[in-house]
């Protein structure tokens, strides 16, 4: 597993779930920002 | 055994200066406040900003990432630096979060009441596996760390620098509660930022950057390749690892429970800022071992042995401050945030729920002493591979960071997607632990998990009420 190909994949992996994570948080915050934190709606 | 870096005489004062410190310390500001359990759980709710970051900072500055991260320099070069700092992601990610969970959970106290209460008593059983395991691992790193550590860099034999680190960290705990781990973090933040700053200077003084720029590009250029695979492979485990640590460990809940509701956000933005700045300034001391070829024997001592090269007997001295403060600050928030997790979730909410106040106090702090026995009896076999015990974790953690994260913003969020996520996260992780390489441990177990939570929620949307998580 230490040759070039395989380390970009991993990388790539790593990168794609690293910021879907950092989206979601994201769109979360941005979501209950100056709202009532208890409201029904998604 | 190798020479130790630091004179005995010189070791056994400073253990004794800074362990009759934090006792005294931890034990006079755990005087303060009400003295009812919730005070001693969570010193009063009422932790400011510059307190709650240096609380948060120093709980992540271990035992390895003084000197892991050199290592990781020295092996991996510039990306082994990058790598380990991208650990501090874990705090800033939280920020949000925490922001969230403050106004969700006001009168909250520990990560299980929002599993218990988000999830359902199975996904809570499914969480107390997954934080038993890691924080047993975390506990046992952390203590195996100090024998080896000091003995290594004082010639103290291992066992006995095990008993002094775990025996200082309980009794200040026990007495003092979180405001003795709050108080005591903060000055511990403090010696390692300062500690470290000096040693850097000194060091880059006598080897100014371009120098050993010159000297890298001539005797190591692959260590300054932002495409050496060593170092891609590494990259996002860190990140990921630090994201399951934070999100679902008790350590940084009850900090987020402890501070008050106008710094949780900054004060977690703040102190993974800091602390990445750790292992990027001891990872740089790794490179200049590296580019003054300085002799090495063992590559984890890479920065006790540059600084006491360069520095002389005060270099050593220095080092061993900072990683005493290092070990000492992470063990006592383990044990504090976990014998509150075993007390308010066991013994009071599933045990026994008519205990009165006093009775919980005394639980918790039962627990604080049963915890350090525990992590004593483990620990004293020595075991010198502790980065694999560390890696297997990070396949059961970082499984919980989307059911957590989801969780806390759309209460579509399903409780069954919740516990398969975990379940199917660790075991995936775990199996590419085994199969392909530990360091992607952590990254297919978050992966499964996401896509696990993610179209278990699309396809079976729950509609939660988030007035059940104000009961915690």
């Amino acid at each position: 597993m230490d040759d070039l190909p395989q380390a970009l994949l991993i990388f790539g992996l790593g990168a794609v779930v690293t910021l879907a994570t950092t989206l979601m948080i994201w769109q979360g915050y941005r979501h209950w920002q100056g709202r009532d934190p208890f409201e029904g709606a998604d | 055994m190798a020479q130790p870096f630091l004179a005995p005489g010189i070791a056994w004062a400073l253990v004794v200066i800074f362990s009759v410190l934090w006792i005294a310390l931890g034990v006079s500001w755990g005087r303060k406040g009400k003295g009812d359990a919730d005070d001693y759980m969570l010193a009063g709710r009422n932790i400011g900003l510059a307190l709650s970051t240096a609380t948060l900072m120093a709980s992540w500055v271990t035992g390895n990432t003084t000197l892991l991260a050199p290592e990781f320099g020295y092996r991996n070069g510039l990306w082994g630096m990058f790598s380990y700092a991208l650990a501090g992601l874990g705090l800033i990610l939280f920020a949000p979060l925490a922001l969230r969970i403050k106004q969700l959970m006001p009168a909250g106290r520990t990560s299980g009441d929002f599993f218990r209460l988000r999830y359902g008593r199975a996904a809570w059983w499914v969480f107390m596996v997954i934080t038993a395991i890691y924080t047993l691992g975390f506990l046992m790193t952390q203590a195996m760390g100090a024998g080896i550590l000091l003995e290594a860099l004082s010639g103290f034999d291992y066992r006995l620098g095990m008993v002094v680190v775990i025996g200082v960290s309980t009794i200040y705990t026990l007495y003092g509660g979180m405001r003795a781990v709050v108080g005591t973090d903060f000055i511990q933040s403090l010696l390692i930022m300062v500690l470290l700053v000096v040693v850097a200077v000194l060091a880059f003084r006598q080897f100014p950057v371009p120098e050993v720029h010159r000297a890298l590009v001539a005797s190591h250029p692959g260590r300054l390749n932002l495409l050496l695979p060593a170092g891609l492979l590494i990259a996002w485990n860190s990140a990921l690892f630090s994201m399951g640590e934070v999100f679902h460990n008790n350590i940084w809940w009850s900090r987020v429970f402890a501070s008050r509701p106008s710094v949780v956000f900054r004060s977690f933005v703040f102190g993974g800022l800091a602390w990445m700045t750790v292992p990027v300034v001891t990872g740089s001391i790794g490179l200049v071992a590296l580019a003054q070829a300085i002799e090495l024997p063992q590559v984890n001592m890479v920065f006790p042995v540059v600084a006491s090269q360069l520095l002389g007997a005060g270099g050593a001295a220095m080092v061993f401050v900072v990683v005493f403060a290092s070990l000492t600050s992470t063990l006592d928030s383990l044990l504090a945030s976990t014998a509150d997790l075993v007390a308010e979730d066991v013994v009071f909410k599933l045990l026994n729920p008519r205990l009165s106040d006093a009775e919980l106090k005394r639980a918790t702090r039962l627990v604080v002493i049963g915890l350090g026995v525990v992590t004593l009896a483990l620990s004293w076999p020595r075991l010198d591979s502790l980065a694999s015990v560390l890696f297997f974790t990070g396949a059961l953690v970082a499984s919980t960071i989307w059911p957590v994260a989801y969780g806390l913003y759309w209460r579509s969020a399903n409780r069954v997607a919740a516990i398969a996520a975990m379940v199917a996260g660790s075991g995936c992780g775990l199996l590419a632990y085994t199969l392909i390489a530990p360091y992607c441990a952590a990254l297919i177990s978050a992966a499964v998990s996401a896509l696990v939570m993610a179209v278990g929620t699309q396809l079976w949307p729950e509609r939660f009420s988030w007035h059940i998580l104000k009961e915690g």
